[in-house]
This record gives C-alpha cells, sequence and structure tokens, in this order.
C-alpha cells in the first residue's frame, strides 16, 4: 500500500471510524517520495506534501477532470460499466487525448514503452496531487461532491480491477487488513446453489458452478458488501455477504467510497478557505458551466418573460422531448409526481417564467383534477413551486437539471420524468415521435442511436428532425440549451444546417472507435481554452516551483495532514 | 358504535392522548435505552389547520408526554437522531442526523396498474392481498438475508403498510447503505413510459432471493391475478406480453388460462418464456417500493398510534405471519375506541381515568408492539453482559 505502510484502514462505517481518525491524527511525517509511491494504487490515505505553482495547479486539476469526464461519458454510452469494451475506451480516449501523466500511472508499467522509474513516481504523485485538488474544488456542494465520488470510485475500481487475479490483490487485503472470514468447504457445498446463482450473472451449467466454488469465497458483513447488494450480484444469509474472489474488488471499493466521502466532508467543514482560492472556484466554475447548468440558473434576469399562456405553443415547438413529455402530461392528466414536477418545473424557471405566471401554470391545470381545488392546491403544491424559486426552505437558488441528470435519475411506477431517450421502451418513444412528426427515416435513426445508449445524441437527431434541419452546434448538453438554439434557429437568428456542420467541423473519434462529424461527446472537451497547455514539456512540477503557492499548503496543514 | 366525523377528530384527540396513546412504550422504544439517544430525535407535529412544526425533541418521556398532551398533534412524524438536540440546533456547528430507524414505506396507490378492484385512496380486502405478498416478502428478505431481527411492522390506517427496521446495524447505515438495501430489494423499475417494470437476466438461475419472492408470490399469484383482479382485462397489461403470447390469447374470456397455458406448454423449447413466467409474477405482484423514503436519513415517516384524520384509523401494529388474517376494517377508529372508553367509564364510574388501552379493541395490537419493545430490551441486556465479560479479559 502506498503511504508509507500505514495501515490505512478504510473499512468504512461507525465501527472502524474510530480508529481511522487516530491513524490521521497521527500526523504523517514527510516521507521520501520513493516510498510513498510504491504501489501502483493509492488509496489516498494521506494528503500530499508539495507546493504548486499557479500553471501547474490548473493543469493538475483539469487533467485529473478531463480524465473524470472520459469515464462519465464512457458510462453513458456502454451498458456494461467496467467491462473490457468499457475500460478498453476510456483508454483509447485518455491515449488518444494524450493525458501524459495518466497514461503513464494508468496503462503503464517501470520499462514498458520507455517508462522509468522516476517518471512513474512523478506521474504517481500526479496522480495523487490532481486527485486532492479535485477534492478541495468539490467538496462544496452536495451535487459536487456526488459526482465526484462516483466518478473517482469508477477510476478506482478501473485501477483494481486491473490488479484482480494477480497474486498483488492478496497484498492488497493483506496490508488492508481485510474483515472477512473464508468459507469452509461443507459450507460451501450447502449453499452451492445459492452461491452460484448469485455470483455474477450467467452460470447454470453444473461445470461452471464447479469452477465458480473452486475459488475462495469470503464471507463478511453485509455493510461492506454493500454495491454487491445493491446489484444483488451476492448471495446474503443472515446478514453476511458470501464473496466470490473476483468481486471483493466491489468490497474494497465500498471502503474506498467511505474513507473518500470522509474526507471530503472534512474539507467541507473547511470550506470557508477554499472559498478564497480563486483557481479553485475557478475549477468550480468552469465545471458548472458544462456540467450542471448553473449558467442557465443564474441569468434569468436577462432572458425575456415567458408568459404562461406562451407554453402551449412552446412546448410544442421549443421543448426537448423530455420537457415537452412532462408538459403533455400536465396538460392531459392535470398532475404530475414530484420529480416531474421538480424536473419541469426548474426547466420552466430558467427559460424565463416568472413565478407568478408558474403558478398560474400549475394551478390552472392541477384544478382542473377534481379532487383538487383552489385551497387544496396552494396547501399541497404552492409551497413546492415556491421552493423551486427559492422563495421558501433555505432559499437556494436551485439550478435546471443538465441532460446529465436527467438520464441519471431515479424512475418509478407512476413517474413520467427522465429522459425519453432512456426511460421510454420502445412503443412510448415511437409514438412520441410519431406525435412530433418525425419521418420514418428519421425515426429508424433516432432508433438506432438510443438502442446504442446514445441518448443525446440521439436528442440532437430529434432536434435536426424537428427543425427543418438545422442543428445544435455542439451537441445537447442541457435542455435549456436545447430551448435557447431551438429559440435561436425559429427566430432565424441562428442558422447551422446540418451540412454545414459537416464541413467546418471535424471528424472525431468517438469513444467507441467510430468516426462522426457531429460530437456533442467528445468535442467540448477539446475547445477549452484551459486545457491547451501541454502537459509535456513542463519540468517536474516539485522541483521548480515557480510562484509558490502557500494557501493550498496551509490549507492541507489545517485539516490535519 | 360511532361513525367516525372528521371534523370531530380536534374533540377525539385530546382524549386520546391523555388515555390512549402509548407514550411510554413509545419512549421505550425509541430511546433504546438511553435518555440521550432519545432526546436528539426528531419528531415533528401537524397541528390543526395544517400547522406544520419540524424539529420538535423531548428530554424525557414525561416532557414528551407533556407536549403531545399540550399540543394534540394530527400526525406525529419521527425522523432521525441527529447530533445535537433537534430543538436547540446550532446549524453553524455541523448539525446532522446520524442514525434513523431502516424504514420500509409501501402504499397502495402505486399499485394503480394492477388493481382493478380499487383505485387512488380506496382500498377493499382484495387489495390488501398485494400488501400481503408485499410484507411476507419483504419480511423474508429484511430477517433471512439481511439479519435483521427487529421489524416493526405497521397498517397506516388507510392504504399503506410501514416497516421499522431497528436492529442496531440497520440504525447506523448511511445513505448510502440505505440506497445499497432498498435497491436490492427493488425490482419493478420504469416509469409511466415502460410498460415492462421486471427484467430478469438468467430465468435458470435466479438469485436466491428473487426465487423465494416468486415463490411467495406464486402461491397466491392466480387467486389475486385472476379471479380478483382478472389482470389482463386492463388493456395496458395485455400489451406487455410478447406477439407470440398475445396471439395464443385472443379470446378475451379466457385470457389469464390462455396466456399461462400457453406459456407452461411451450416453455420446454423457449428461454424467453421461461424467463416471461417469472417476469410476469414479479411485475403484477412484487412490492412497490416508495425508495425514497428508505433512502434518505432523515426522512419522516409517520408514527405508529397516529390516527389517520380520513378514516379516523389508528395507524397500528401487526404481526406479519398472520398478516393474510389481517383486516383493516378490524381495526379500531378513534371514534370506536372513545366510545369504549366512555362506556367504560359509566360503567364504573369510580375508575375513571384508570381505564388503560387493555380495555379496549387496542390491545391485540399494543401487545404486539410491547412484544417487540421487550425482545429490543432483552437483546440489548445480553449485548451489554457479554461487552462487559470481554473487557474483563
Ligand atoms: S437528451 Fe437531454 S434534452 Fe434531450 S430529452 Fe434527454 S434529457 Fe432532455
Ligand atoms: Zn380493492
Amino acid at each position: 500500500m502506498q503511504a508509507g505502510g500505514q495501515s490505512n484502514s478504510t473499512w468504512g462505517q461507525a465501527r472502524v471510524r474510530n480508529r481511522y481518525k487516530c491513524n490521521l491524527a497521527r500526523r504523517i511525517e514527510l516521507i521520501e517520495n520513493r516510498d510513498l509511491y510504491t504501489s501502483p494504487i493509492s488509496t489516498y490515505a494521506t494528503a500530499p506534501n508539495a507546493n504548486l505553482s499557479v500553471t501547474d495547479f490548473e493543469r493538475y486539476a483539469l487533467a485529473r477532470l478531463k480524465v473524470l469526464r472520459i469515464i462519465e461519458r464512457q458510462n453513458l454510452l456502454s451498458p456494461d460499466k467496467f467491462s473490457v469494451e468499457w475500460r478498453n475506451k476510456i483508454e483509447a480516449e485518455i491515449r488518444r487525448q494524450d493525458i501524459a501523466e495518466f497514461i503513464i500511472v494508468l496503462f503503464s508499467s517501470v520499462g514498458t514503452e520507455g517508462v522509468s522509474e522516476t517518471e512513474m513516481i512523478r506521474a504517481r504523485e500526479f496522480d495523487h496531487i490532481s486527485h486532492f485538488l479535485l477534492r478541495l474544488a468539490f467538496a462544496g456542494t452536495e451535487e459536487h461532491r456526488k459526482w465526484f465520488i462516483s466518478l473517482e470510485m469508477d477510476l478506482f475500481t478501473m485501477r483494481l480491477r486491473g490488479l484482480v487475479g494477480a497474486a498483488s490483490l492478496r497484498n492488497f487485503l493483506l496490508a488492508e487488513e481485510f474483515p472477512g472470514k473464508l468459507v469452509e468447504k461443507d459450507e460451501k457445498e450447502k449453499y452451492r446453489t445459492e452461491i452460484c446463482n448469485s455470483v455474477l450473472l450467467g452460470g447454470g451449467l453444473t461445470i461452471q458452478q464447479h469452477n465458480k466454488l473452486e475459488t475462495d469465497i469470503y464471507k463478511v458483513s453485509f455493510e461492506y458488501a454493500l454495491d454487491l447488494v445493491r446489484l444483488r450480484k451476492v448471495f446474503l444469509r443472515n446478514g453476511e455477504a458470501y464473496v466470490h474472489h473476483n468481486e471483493l474488488v466491489s468490497i474494497i471499493c465500498t471502503a474506498f467510497r467511505s474513507h473518500l466521502s470522509e474526507g471530503l466532508s472534512m474539507v467541507k467543514k473547511n470550506m470557508h478557505i477554499v472559498e478564497q482560492d480563486e483557481r479553485i472556484m475557478q475549477v468550480v466554475a468552469d465545471f458548472d458551466r458544462r456540467h450542471t447548468g448553473n449558467n442557465y440558473g443564474n441569468k434569468k434576469e436577462n432572458v425575456s418573460g415567458v408568459s404562461a399562456d406562451e407554453l402551449p405553443t412552446l412546448s410544442q415547438k421549443s421543448f426537448p422531448l423530455c420537457m415537452r413529455s412532462l408538459y403533455d402530461v400536465v396538460v392531459k392528466e392535470h398532475h404530475l409526481k414530484h420529480f416531474g414536477r421538480l424536473q419541469l418545473g426548474l426547466f420552466l424557471k430558467a427559460i424565463g417564467v416568472p413565478i407568478d405566471e408558474a403558478v398560474k401554470f400549475w394551478r390552472g391545470h392541477f384544478t382542473k383534477k377534481p379532487e383538487i381545488d383552489g385551497t387544496r392546491f396552494d396547501k399541497q403544491y404552492l409551497y413546492n413551486i415556491r421552493h423551486m424559486y427559492g422563495q421558501e426552505g433555505r432559499r437556494a437558488d436551485y439550478t435546471p437539471y443538465s441532460c446529465m441528470k436527467v438520464i441519471m435519475s431515479n424512475v418509478g411506477p407512476g413517474d413520467h420524468h427522465g429522459c425519453p431517450f432512456k426511460h421510454s421502451d420502445q412503443q412510448n418513444l415511437r409514438a412520441k415521435l410519431v406525435e412530433a412528426q418525425v419521418p420514418s427515416n428519421g425515426m429508424k435513426e433516432i432508433m438506432d442511436l438510443v438502442e446504442k445508449h446514445h441518448f443525446q445524441i440521439a436528442c440532437q437527431k430529434y432536434f435536426e428532425w424537428t427543425h427543418g434541419s438545422m442543428t445544435v452546434e455542439g451537441g445537447v448538453n442541457h435542455p435549456n440549451q436545447y430551448f435557447e438554439e431551438s429559440r435561436d434557429v425559429l427566430s432565424g437568428k441562428k442558422t447551422i444546417k446540418t451540412e454545414d456542420v459537416i464541413k467546418t467541423k471535424r471528424v472525431v473519434v468517438m469513444p467507441d472507435g467510430s468516426q462522426r462529424t457531429q460530437t456533442l461527446l467528445t468535442s467540448e472537451m477539446e475547445t477549452q481554452p484551459l486545457s491547451s497547455t501541454n502537459p509535456e514539456t513542463d519540468g517536474d512540477p516539485l522541483d521548480t516551483p515557480m510562484e509558490e503557492d502557500s494557501a493550498i499548503v496551509d490549507f492541507l496543514a489545517s485539516q490535519g495532514y | 358504535m360511532g361513525e367516525y366525523d372528521p371534523t370531530l377528530l380536534p374533540d377525539l384527540l385530546k382524549p386520546y392522548y391523555d388515555r390512549l396513546f402509548p407514550t411510554d412504550l413509545m419512549y421505550r422504544w425509541l430511546s433504546y435505552g438511553s435518555a440521550d439517544y432519545f432526546s436528539r430525535r426528531e419528531f415533528s407535529f401537524t397541528l390543526m389547520g395544517d400547522v406544520y412544526i419540524r424539529y420538535q425533541s423531548f428530554g424525557s418521556n414525561e416532557e414528551f408526554g407533556k407536549e403531545l398532551r399540550r399540543r394534540n398533534p394530527e400526525k406525529i412524524d419521527i425522523g432521525a437522531v441527529y447530533t445535537q438536540k433537534p430543538k436547540s440546533r446550532d446549524s453553524s456547528s455541523g448539525f446532522q442526523p446520524v442514525e434513523k430507524e431502516f424504514v420500509v414505506d409501501i402504499d397502495l396507490t402505486d399499485y394503480d396498474d394492477v388493481r382493478t378492484c380499487c383505485s387512488g385512496a380506496k382500498v377493499c380486502e382484495k387489495c390488501w392481498k398485494f400488501l400481503a405478498i408485499a410484507v411476507k416478502i419483504l419480511d423474508a428478505a429484511l430477517r433471512d438475508d439481511f439479519g435483521f431481527k427487529h421489524l416493526l411492522w405497521v397498517y397506516s390506517g388507510r392504504r399503506g403498510v410501514h416497516c421499522w427496521i431497528s436492529d442496531t446495524i440497520a440504525r447506523q447505515l448511511d445513505s448510502h447503505g440505505r440506497g445499497a438495501v432498498i435497491e436490492y430489494l427493488s425490482v419493478i423499475k420504469g416509469g409511466e413510459n415502460q410498460a415492462k417494470k421486471v427484467k430478469i437476466p438468467n430465468p435458470e438461475t435466479l438469485h436466491p432471493f428473487l426465487q423465494r419472492s416468486v415463490d411467495i408470490i406464486d402461491e397466491m399469484f392466480k387467486e389475486i391475478c385472476d379471479d380478483d383482479q382478472n389482470i389482463f382485462n386492463t388493456e395496458a397489461n395485455f400489451n406487455i406480453l410478447p406477439l407470440d403470447v398475445k396471439m395464443a390469447a385472443r379470446n378475451p374470456a379466457s385470457r389469464y388460462e390462455d396466456v399461462f397455458n400457453y406459456i407452461n406448454d411451450n416453455k420446454k423449447e423457449k428461454k424467453t418464456l421461461r424467463q416471461l413466467h417469472p417476469e410476469l409474477l414479479l411485475q403484477f405482484c412484487y412490492p412497490r417500493l416508495d425508495v425514497n423514503v428508505s433512502k434518505g436519513i432523515n426522512h419522516l415517516l409517520k408514527s405508529p398510534f397516529c390516527i389517520h384524520p380520513k378514516t379516523g384509523q389508528v395507524c397500528v401494529p401487526f404481526d406479519p405471519k398472520y398478516v393474510d388474517k389481517f383486516k383493516t376494517t378490524d381495526v379500531p377508529s378513534i371514534t370506536q375506541l372513545m366510545d369504549e372508553i366512555g362506556e367504560h367509564d359509566k360503567a364504573k364510574e369510580s375508575e375513571v381515568n384508570v381505564l388503560t388501552w387493555k380495555k379496549t379493541k387496542m390491545a391485540p395490537y399494543m401487545k404486539i408492539f410491547n412484544d417487540f419493545i421487550k425482545k429490543l430490551e432483552k437483546d440489548r441486556e445480553t449485548r451489554d453482559k457479554s461487552d462487559n465479560n470481554k473487557e474483563l479479559f
């Protein structure tokens, strides 16, 4: 393990939390870099001790952000996370974007591709520092933390899976004081069917079953195997999870997650220090602009107001399908469940519907339902609407949902929200496309994209088919962006024909290897001005401190590292 | 015996809290042996006229009882245990939820696509069978799979059931952990735009939890889906079926039979049908869980022994073993209880105020609650003992 043999038991949950805190309090003495970076995988148990120049700061943080975003995009594209294909595509994309340190850390070993030991150590250090920089950047809000943790988890899992089969995994477990028991042979026999039917998806054949039981099965309290539990990929009996050797990775990840989230909440407690640091805030602002659509939330003042009377027309002409569907449900059924109201309500707010018009819209439709009269509406829904506009509760200014958020949302019985390209079955989606007058060749194109999980590209195609072949520049990332593009096109402000794009835009390789001319999923990154720094020409960031940055060091020190 | 009249509720609540509401037992449950723990628990009250007050907390059993009698809340919600007393919270110093029972919430309104007997807030005996299946499946999974021992099942007073899982491990789960458990238990996925909501990976190797659930459903499936609900009579449900099955069941009069005959006759050859069978069972009868209620550690849920304002019925615990026999119509309403008390007072005027729940229709439900608490306390004792022993060595 890294961190100079310090046993950073990250086995999560309350029981071990105290011990873990002691470890941190012990204050890690500065260890020679060489000793610190012996392991191919870091659990980031200790904070780095480094002075960074301003340019390095940006370069470190953005390089890692890029890697995380590559993973995020690949998650949307391949249904099978952590598959060989998934991993290969991520590797291809990181290589294509030439993120040097991460190519070394993730995909090389000393000796291969001419990587020297010193380079490896530097790259591992880069990994270490950049991780902590992003911790600072993403600790501020719940949404940021969630995003960061989930992608760091994917990255970590990917690396750990690279170890499976090798003896290194066993060593890893030993060093980490793994809390499981090996299941005895008799017990294994007794629950043979149950264990076999729980491990992984397929199986079924006796020979395979036999093989599955040949390997070690560990028994741990289900709290340590939460990710397996969630996917129902493990046999549970009496509170204990019977974990297959290969799935230990998942357990280690669960522990890593709680370690990470504790780390973030520690930063959060000291957020006032972070917030004074402009560079960190820059990274966050940048992320927000592209990801959560904060810019749509904030600029409502300069949008000319949209009245409730305009919505019938606008919804049919310029709403993306996710919002149009919700709108139609409100009109037809005079009701919408909570998360649907939120998805549509925040969208409406961001297109410029002021609060009184929003209330008029919701009340007008909801009170058509016989059991909802004006008073009941005021009692049950008004607070909610005012809340969305930041006039109740914490008075937070809620931002409208990005595509990513809509696509990733949880949808249950009775719910209409979500992204139709992802959450509608074929029949339902077809009906919607017919209603929007998408011709049959367009239909086929869209359905094919959906089949391949290219939801946002499908949405872009939908835009084209419903906007006389005009397209959305850079692809669809946000329902409000969709809306604005649509208004621009329909008002004649903007005219980007699909054909123009083919001429003017370069061809970009998609993560799946195919070449596309419309690249909502890969192009945005390259157009970011900040990513233009060349990672290879800069010297060792630690040996050549330029404008020294003490704020970050102070900050880390204040964390008790 | 009087019918329940919602407009009279305010007058009924006062004597209810005075004489019947089991304050002591509630305290014994929610304190888990620690007064401090109880004092950091959030309660919230809905008062007459829809006044909703959050972050109430009480230092002792007496204070809890006194406040209830003073405020006579229309509804009590139970929230999380926080880092500080919710009443005197100081959010600048990290006021955060730390523990709560793991809760499960099932509501019959989520069954509207499969129940044809009633819809919305209406509930009949046929509907209850869906809940009975839900309780059996979840109770088995929570006990056998997760090893939980302290489950309090309650009827919500109108159209749903709740379960309060009170084991230490359950109370200490963070929201990520709660999410994992509830996802494990969630089989029905997808919203109104996705007709078929259950997909199983491989019919030959069903996960033991799914296998058990399917077996439980199988016992009652025909009764519920054919006899009671005539499930394929609704086009939406019929349309879930793949084309070959639909073709085989063209006669509307015998759809159910034709569907399952076709599946059984052709199961051997067609893997899709082997898969379809458990999928249909699950789609129509698997419990529909309100995932969000379970996930959030600070999510509030209605307390047992509240009065449902619409029906006047008490939110009572029940024994999952006898869930089939449970009749919502047997559950006493506050009006009935007050009548009982009135009768009793009249009969034995000297003993006014000594009447407790023991002499009312509340008694059997109270016994279930009492047993649940005793088991918790016993468990705590043995654990404390073994902890002490450990320290000796
Ligand atoms: S891709 Fe985005 S804008 Fe389009 S329907 Fe889905 S969520 Fe809405
Ligand atoms: Zn019914």
